[in-house]
């Protein structure tokens, strides 16, 4: 075919592709992927619960760091004669 | 109807609607396993409001589109990957090899792929749907969910589109 063909003529050797049948092997492939997906497969409900507590130890994390003043702890450790510091040899 | 069923049944349709859209017989092989492990897992769930088909047609052009979205995103990576680091792995693109494509219309037909994928995803699935799978608009409309009014002005776009772009190029 020419380049000064018309659309027609474009069109139209888009109408000549064949038909092609399907590789015989791919039913088999098929159901390995199948089967390989749903021995990968978690449940909804898991993946809720995995999630909410995720948030949850976020939230509380934030309200940890943004609510905690330190003092409590600071206390705890004088009264346990731990070091409040990460000083060595008491310098 | 069974899976296995469905599968004799459509098997060819999805295989060589896939190679319109890919033009690549491993590629198209990739996507049918995917179209039917869709179908699969969704069988239980189908609730014949379309035929067969129609639902069997909507899963194939999603998974192809998807499929086309994918390696593009993937080469582009490559591409940025290689000017950093160079790593030239993107310029193995894969050449055409349609198995339905006779030798002797070979050229041609690669040329003209190669504007109908750089069609818009709607006006490529009008056209490869109208002009290479051959289904009346009627069809074409229950498959892609528009009026056949719609159907008819996207293949008309699509045909000005790809005259343009073949004139183009001499």
């Amino acid at each position: 075919m020419k380049s000064g063909n018309t659309m027609k003529d474009h069109l139209a050797a888009l109408e000549t592709i064949l038909r092609v049948e399907a590789p015989p092997f791919l039913f088999t492939r098929i159901l390995q992927k199948v089967q390989r997906q749903s021995t990968e497969y978690v449940s909804p409900r898991i993946a809720w619960a995995f999630t909410l507590s995720m948030i949850t130890l976020v939230i509380l994390n934030i309200a940890v760091v943004s609510f905690g003043n330190g003092k409590p702890d600071d206390d705890f450790a004088k009264y346990m004669h731990l070091m409040p510091h990460n000083s060595l040899y008491h310098e | 109807m069974t899976f296995e069923e469905l599968y004799q049944e459509y098997k060819d349709l999805v295989f060589n609607l896939t190679l319109q859209y890919v033009q690549q017989a491993e590629d198209a092989e990739e996507i049918t396993q995917d179209v039917f492990v869709s179908v699969y897992q969704s069988l239980s769930n189908f609730k014949h409001q379309s035929k067969y088909s129609t639902w069997i047609y909507r899963i194939t052009i999603n998974k192809s589109l998807d499929f086309i979205r994918s390696r593009k995103r993937k080469k582009r990576i490559a591409f940025v990957t290689g000017i950093f680091f160079g790593d030239h792995n993107f310029s193995q693109i894969k050449t055409f090899d349609h198995p339905g494509v006779q030798l002797e219309q070979k050229e041609v037909l690669e040329k003209i792929f190669k504007h109908i994928n750089a069609l818009p995803d709607r006006q490529k699935t009008a056209l490869i749907l109208s002009k290479i799978e051959q289904l009346s608009q009627q069809e074409i409309a229950h498959i892609m969910n528009l009026s056949t009014k719609a159907v008819e002005s996207l293949v008309q776009r699509a045909k000005n589109n790809l005259q343009q772009k073949l004139d183009s190029e001499g």
